[in-house]
């Protein structure tokens, strides 16, 4: 006993024993991990940060947002519902460092990329409380004002060996360090598939109908959760801002009481989130009807339904040579402002691939180019280009897609 | 009396009044930071947005006010140990200016935004550089004294420093490892899991290294002198030692769980941290024991209190993160109030009851007349007591409500509260926290005032000289 006491008549010999004692959990638990395969396993669908994106993360991590938010969705259902699918540890193969976090202040944000659109970011760090209500979070506007510092972005992505190109590093020319930020947070949790959760086509019948339609005390209920969850983006009168106007009877996804049950509960990849699971199938009901009692209260001032033509109407000039020719003239004088003189897009969509987001056939391009599409700023043609020179553009269309 | 040495005090008293004004600026700090809680304008400028504050606030106090007391402490009980003056003095009063100008380059580059976002290793490359540097030159006047030492056998206390000075200095340095880009930004060697895995490998024995072994020490030495008892055994205290320094290492998953680390590392933590109970309760029992029949001094000797409280505090904390670590209570209670109000129990509670108490005795005896008021000493002590106990309380109960309600589902399996419905539930909780802060704070400035006072009734000269 007395001469294993004397370790402590020896600073030394105490001092090489407490770091070997520290020594055995150390390595086991922090060192063995550092060789092992599972810490760092990759996917192919993984892929390291463009340079504005990492920028954005850059800020992320100097103005702390991991002291309020987490990266990583547990494996339990409520978090599945909230935020999305389960973190997988290859998703984080290039992030130094790691940003988990240990505090929900603000919700999780593994899976915040894609969730709302590029403008509901915008708008939501300049004042989160016009956004959502009851938010503590700071204001960010000042990042707005601050120009993106590019001295080491070069050194960054070399340093950290991520692919790049000249011209990525040139459009960082002009950028501001919101707009990085908000471009690495429509990054986040992307590289993951989105699960296929419910949808709402496998818990409602065909015929489903609004069971509140009528009922005062329900649309009450329903103008409550607008008010607090919806209005942000679909305005307080219900005429869009972030997202499209509710009450100008045009419905992207269909406007029969099923459709809009649907689009609230499954969202849209747009920027609508899916509501589904994260409000009950009551309420969504009940915004439903909220929001077609005041849709009813609109379409009897100015009842101006989109024009219809017959599902397998034809265009008369596919194919002609002419109209093609006078097709492209209308086409440049009108339409090439957005959607590029050779169809590929700019503000507007690409015309010449297969997405056809309001259908593909004739009658559907023929009544997209008539109606217009107003929550996307696409025009209303019908009125000022005749239906036979409607047509001869979508034989244009269709020959620049041909040749592609 | 001849043979007694002259000690050097005056280093000591140096590094405790500063640990003294970065306590006070790091807690100034939570007060604010607890208010942008309620009123989230008070985040008008970037540099005091709640992101930034926050690590300020944690590093402010972890670094002006524990390390500095920790060195502070340690330099006045390695001489009293090891009855020999300060091993290169000049050194330690070096270490005194070093110490005060890395705290305030580490609370304003945080401030600006110069962060690696690793918690409690927040500091970017140049100051954590500096860190190691104030940590090494203290390392060299505490075993440079204890080479000196004329007592053969080390004391406890001692023991216990010198795991705090070299485990705080490895894991310091592993978790900090990461490549510069500029003076203002690096980036860790390490990425994503393992990233995660070695920082809360450090980030768990930062809260056992620094907030536990030394203020074990502390109490080790202080609290028997304070009370004038001996320590019940010396042997729970060789066990509590060497059990205590092997198991905090293999815990740090435990702050991982249900992440995206392979589960066998967050078993072994779980089962470790269940272990932990063992040597952490050595302890306590070595205390409550020491106390055994002589409870009147709980009334009779104003520091008992300080010291004795402060060991319940530790008793209940490491209950607590124990039961943390179990899967089926951390997923209720994680990323929630809960684990603030735990943390905060452990540091408002625990660790400043024993540091205060201890830093109390050495200014009583750097003065030559012994405390300044007594009186002043028990006020603060209710009022840290009470402020901590509303704070803890409000949040424990906060973040219960909080970690189940997430959860709870109504019947098509919908939740029943959104998220920032539980912001609105939190409200009067984050209230009540803030006001427990407040009262801490107030009584932490009498505690400051009574110190300096002690201290001013003692000139120069008395603080080095043989018999103290």
């Amino acid at each position: 006993m007395s001469k294993f006491m004397s370790i402590y008549e020896k600073p030394a010999l105490l001092t090489i024993m407490a770091v070997i004692v520290i020594a055995v959990g150390t390595i086991v638990t922090m060192v063995v991990p550092l060789f092992m395969k599972d810490m760092t396993p990759h996917n192919e669908n993984n892929h390291p940060y463009t340079p504005l994106e990492l920028e954005g993360r850059d800020i992320y991590i100097r103005e702390g947002c991991n002291n309020c938010h987490t990266q990583t969705v547990r494996p339990f259902p409520d978090e599945q519902t909230r935020y999305g699918k389960v973190s997988e540890t290859w998703e984080f193969e290039y992030d130094r460092p790691f940003l988990w976090g240990s505090k929900r202040t603000g919700p999780d944000l593994a899976r915040i990329g894609g969730k709302y659109p590029d403008k509901w970011h915008y708008e939501h760090f300049k004042d989160p409380r016009s956004i959502v209500l009851a938010s503590i979070m700071p204001s960010y506007a000042f990042l707005e004002k601050n120009p993106l510092d590019t001295t080491y972005t070069l050194k960054k992505m070399e340093t950290l060996d991520y692919p790049y190109t000249q011209n990525e590093l040139i459009a960082l020319e002009g950028k501001t360090e919101m707009d990085a930020l908000v471009a690495y947070l429509q990054r986040i949790g992307n590289t993951q598939k989105p699960e296929a959760g419910t949808k709402a086509e496998q818990i409602i019948p065909a015929d489903a109908k609004n069971p509140y339609s009528a009922d005062k005390a329900a649309i009450e209920k329903g103008e409550h959760i607008y008010m607090e969850k919806c209005s942000a983006c679909h305005g307080k009168d219900l005429k869009g801002s972030i997202g499209p106007n509710l009450i100008d009877a045009e419905w992207l996804f269909g406007g029969t009481e099923r459709d809009i049950f649907i689009s609230i509960y499954d969202g849209s990849p747009k920027g609508m989130p899916s509501w589904g699971n994260k409000i009950s199938n009551d309420d969504i009901w009940k915004v439903s009807a909220f929001i077609e009692s005041i849709a009813a209260g609109e379409k009897e001032e100015k009842a101006v339904p989109a024009f219809k033509l017959p599902d397998n109407t034809k265009n008369p000039f596919e194919g002609n040579a002419d109209a093609i020719k006078t097709g492209k003239e209308i086409f440049l004088k009108n339409c090439a402002v957005c959607h590029k003189e050779d169809a590929t897009g700019n503000i507007g969509p690409d015309l010449t691939d297969e997405e056809w987001e309001y259908g593909s056939r004739d009658n559907q391009i023929f009544e997209t180019i008539y109606n217009g599409v107003e929550a996307e700023g696409m025009p209303k043609w019908g009125k000022n280009i005749s239906d036979d020179n409607i047509w001869k553009v979508i034989s244009f269309i269709r020959s620049v897609a041909k040749k592609k | 009396m001849k043979d007694s040495p002259t000690y050097d005090f005056s280093s000591s008293r140096g590094f405790l009044l500063s640990s003294l004004l970065w306590g006070t600026a790091g807690l100034v700090l939570g007060f604010y930071l607890a208010m942008e809680f309620l009123h989230p304008q008070l985040n008008f400028a970037p540099w005091i947005t709640y992101g930034r504050l926050r690590a300020a606030h944690v590093n402010g106090l972890a670094i002006g006010f524990g390390a500095g007391t920790i060195i502070g402490l340690s330099y006045y009980m390695v001489q009293r140990l090891s009855k020999a003056t300060l091993f290169a003095p000049r050194l330690a009063r070096f270490n005194l200016y070093f110490f005060n100008v890395t705290a305030l380059l580490a609370v304003v580059s945080l401030l600006a935004g110069m962060t690696s976002s690793k918690e409690y290793a927040e500091l970017e490359w140049p100051l954590d550089i500096m860190v190691v540097a104030v940590w090494v030159m203290f390392a060299i006047s505490f075993f440079g004294t204890l080479y000196r030492r004329k007592e053969k056998q080390m004391y406890v206390a001692l023991w216990y420093m010198i795991g705090t000075i070299v485990t705080v200095a490895v894991i310091y340095i592993v978790n900090n490892l990461e490549v510069p880009i500029s003076l203002f930004k690096s980036y860790s060697v390490f990425s994503g899991a393992n990233d995660a895995n070695v920082q809360w490998w450090y980030g768990h024995n930062m809260v056992a290294f620094l907030f536990t072994t030394p203020v074990i020490g502390f109490f080790y030495y202080f609290f028997p002198l304070s009370v004038k008892l001996p320590i019940y055994s010396h042997r729970i205290s060789i066990i509590g030692f060497w059990s205590l320094v092997f198991a905090y290492l293999w815990t740090g998953a435990h702050h991982l769980i249900y992440t995206p680390l392979p589960d066998w590392i967050e078993t072994v933590a779980i089962a470790f941290s269940i272990f932990l109970i063992a040597p952490s309760w050595a302890t306590v029992i070595n205390a409550f024991y020491t106390m055994n029949g002589n409870w009147e001094k709980m009334k009779s000797n104003y520091l008992t209190k300080f010291f004795v409280i402060g060991m319940f505090f530790y008793a209940l904390q490491t209950i607590q993160g124990p039961a943390q670590a179990l899967r089926a209570w951390s997923r209720i209670v994680h990323y929630t109030d809960y684990i603030i109000g735990h943390v905060h129990m452990g540091t408002m509670g625990w660790v400043t009851l024993t540091t205060c108490g201890s830093i109390y005795y050495v200014a009583s005896k750097l003065g030559s007349k012994g405390i300044y008021s007594e009186k002043l000493a028990n006020i603060h002590f209710w009022l840290v007591l009470v402020g901590q106990l509303i704070y803890t309380i409000s949040m424990w109960i906060a973040g219960i409500v909080q970690g189940f309600r997430w959860k709870e589902t109504g019947a098509d399996g919908s939740l029943v509260y959104a998220f920032n419905d539980l912001l609105k539930f939190n409200m009067p909780f984050w209230s009540a926290r803030s006001a427990g802060g407040l009262l801490y704070l107030i009584g932490f400035m009498i505690f400051i005032y009574n110190v300096w006072m002690t201290l001013k009734i003692s000139p120069e000269s008395d603080v080095k000289r043989a018999d103290l």
